[in-house]
């Protein structure tokens, strides 16, 4: 009965949002996992003339030009389809699909999905997610499928249930003229943050609590303490670790530690307007963007940590109830090409690192990348490769985000 | 009281529709809320109410939402008075000013939010002059007024938001009856604080009663303002709300359900706060 009441509710609530979204029962188009037993030539045939609706992050008005602007138009032109971007990440997304689903609406609104980590472990769980369809795409030869920052997701096999299309990586941003001699490892962070006192914090999203990770693994042996699946011995132990220093370092925090910036955009900017020496992200080149948009100052530089800092990939997923699985294929692909994967790496444009081997282009395409990645003002390539970190299970970081809420914030 | 020229079941048709079209979106709200909070609706597991009701973040943030709200409307309610007072006359320079102090009403609230943060944070306009006249030496320095633990800087813009539109009733209230009572209490002999104590101040506050409960109650449960301007600990209630909706856990989802039930619960204590009074003056 209850199961009854459930769906009534559900369907109500679809039904009221229908008056936008549409509320359909109509068949399901082709699903990718079928689309992917076909030629490639087929499925551009299927996807001429449809409409893609993503469902991303739009926080960030570079990530939405960049789609908008060029990434669109070019789809259009070269594939006919029509690509409409639409706001929705983490746990909206889950929370969409399942009400479509529960709905027992056979077809549902986006079609494609930017995903990650904890978001893609439950919309896997969920079976909320269409595949295995990412083998499909011709453009996939060229990933780094040898780098374990793409082939796996938080520890999770992609499985082919989506595909990489970005790579990140955790920085600290400081003032090359305000701080030209800045800490490069937790020690001498930690030395940094007692002997200047009120000019180090944190946010409390989710940039925050990586950073917070990213020192947790630092000290206690290292990622590989945490890799395998998550335990929460180990987590335990590492936690008391953790926020023992955080309590030692508290007075010397802004604010003394009693408040803590919104997210990163609230970290930038106390950062841009000298209430802070230091700024976060996880883009290793977001420094250099932001400096060149005119948000932190022109002399803003990223660092990594010495101890090692977190990366990640991001990924591009396929709703089991997308109505354009074709049409979501195809941006896919084009997402991966080396002309794309160029665009979206420019400082001027969004900045975000490739998921391509490099080795595998064509020498004139690996000029024009390393033109962008050896600029002087990012941080090498080498230093990037050399301390990334990948990502464990997304237990750890939904556990600590629970924990520092309650016990430290 | 039904009017002349109507039926009374053309009259209960009325009011029937009227209900209807202003309950159901409210009827229709609650339920979900409810069905979230058992787990039946959304995706969210039920929660229980027992670990809500001790949980400290939960009450710790409807305090400090409650302070926003009463400390606000308070404020704004007392300027809005002052005004219709001081300045609800007809003269020129009086009109003036009343349109000075409505300026902010077709303002955004996030508009309001940033430029309150512009204004106040310990790197804004105030703390630059500070600098400059050589008062601080850091933004540090400057007192901190947004993002604080007494949320002046939301309660300053709830009063820089909400003053226009209750001194608008207040000025109207005072032009259309508060005169000419007082003018008539003079006549027969009050002074001009017996005329303002008993006659005009309590039919100013009598008559503005239902704006003031919407306005505590719509800065209850605002989000814009918190989200820029409040402490990060505790939470606001409507980011608290948000912050467990948003969760991966299908359990926070219950409890923020629950939440917002609670933060629907003090709205309605509020709005029947009001119709007792009501009930005892008449």
């Amino acid at each position: 009965m209850f199961a009854d009441v459930r769906r009534v509710f559900v369907f109500g609530a679809v039904c009221a949002a229908a008056l936008v979204g549409g509320c359909s029962r109509a068949a399901p188009a082709a699903a990718a996992p079928d689309l992917a037993k076909l030629p490639w030539d087929s499925i551009v045939r299927r996807a001429r003339g449809t409409t893609v609706i993503w469902r991303m992050w739009r926080g960030d008005p570079s990530v939405n030009a960049f789609v908008d602007r060029w990434v669109a138009p070019r789809v259009l032109a070269e594939y006919g389809v029509t690509l409409q971007a639409v706001s929705g990440q983490g746990s909206e997304l889950v929370d969409q699909l399942t009400v479509e689903t529960q709905s027992g609406a056979k077809v549902g609104t986006a079609s494609l999905l930017w995903i990650n980590g904890e978001t893609f472990g439950a919309l896997r769980s969920r079976q909320l997610l269409a595949g295995p369809w990412s083998g499909v795409l011709p453009a996939g030869a060229l990933v780094d499928s040898a780098s374990p920052i793409i082939s796996r997701d938080f520890e999770q096999d992609p499985g082919g249930f989506e595909s990489p299309y970005g790579t990140v990586q955790m920085a600290l941003i400081h003032d090359s003229a305000r701080t030209p001699q800045p800490p490069r490892t937790v020690d001498e962070l930690t030395h940094w943050i007692r002997t200047h006192p009120g000019r180090f914090t944190y946010d409390q999203s989710f940039t925050g609590i990586t950073f917070l990770k990213g020192v947790m693994y630092a000290q206690n042996g290292g990622v590989g303490t945490f890799a395998g699946g998550y335990d929460s011995t180990t987590y335990i132990a590492a936690r008391t670790r953790l926020f023992a220093w955080l309590d030692s370092l508290k007075p010397y925090l802004w604010r003394k530690g009693t408040q803590y910036p919104a997210d990163v955009a609230a970290m930038h900017r106390l950062f841009a307007n000298r209430e802070i020496d230091f700024s976060l992200s996880y883009n290793q080149n977001e420094a250099v963007t932001k400096a060149l948009q005119g948000v932190l100052p022109a002399t803003s530089r990223a660092l990594v940590l010495r101890d090692g800092t977190l990366a990640n990939a991001h990924f591009l997923g396929i709703p089991a109830n997308a109505p354009n699985a074709a049409g979501a294929m195809i941006v896919a692909n084009f997402l991966l090409s080396p002309a794309a994967q160029l665009e979206k790496q420019r400082p001027t444009v969004w900045a975000d690192g490739t998921v391509l081997d490099l080795a595998r282009l064509p020498a004139e395409w690996r000029e024009r990348f390393d033109s962008i990645v050896n600029d002087p003002r990012l941080v090498s390539a080498d230093t990037l490769r050399r301390y990334a970190r990948p990502e464990v299970s997304p237990r750890y970081h939904e556990r600590l985000t629970d924990d520092w809420r309650r016990m430290i914030r | 009281m039904i009017p002349p020229h109507v039926s009374a079941r053309q009259h209960l048709l009325t009011l029937s529709a009227a209900a209807l079209l202003l309950g159901v979106p409210i009827v229709v709200g609650i339920g979900y809320l409810v069905g979230g909070a058992i787990g039946v609706s959304g995706d969210a597991d039920g929660v229980s109410l027992g670990r809500v009701l001790r949980d400290g973040a939960v009450w710790r943030s409807a305090l400090l939402s409650l302070w926003i709200a009463g400390a606000g409307t308070s404020l704004a309610l007392t300027g809005a008075l002052s005004i219709a007072l001081l300045l609800g006359g007809a003269s020129k320079i009086e009109r003036f000013a009343r349109t000075v102090v409505a300026l902010p009403l077709p303002v955004p609230n996030v508009a309001a939010a940033v430029a309150v943060l512009l204004l106040l944070s310990q790197s804004g306009w105030l703390s630059r002059v500070a600098a400059q006249l050589h008062l601080i030496a850091t933004p540090g320095e400057f007192p901190a007024l947004v993002l604080d633990p007494w949320a002046i800087g939301v309660i300053a813009t709830v009063v820089w938001k909400e003053l226009p539109f209750l001194a608008l009733v207040a000025v109207s209230l005072q032009s259309l009856r508060g005169r000419a009572l007082t003018d008539a209490a003079r006549t027969l002999g009050a002074s001009p604080s017996q005329a303002l104590r008993t006659i005009t101040l309590p039919l100013l506050l009598r008559g503005m009663a239902p704006s003031v409960i919407a306005v505590f109650v719509f800065v209850l449960g605002s989000l814009e303002l918190p989200l820029v301007l409040a402490p990060s600990s505790p939470l606001a209630l409507p980011l608290l709300i948000q912050e467990r909706r948003q969760s991966l856990d299908a359990t926070s989802h219950g409890e923020a359900y629950l939440i917002a039930l609670l933060a629907t619960g003090l709205a309605v204590f509020a709005a029947l706060v009001h119709e007792a009074l009501r009930r005892d003056e008449a």
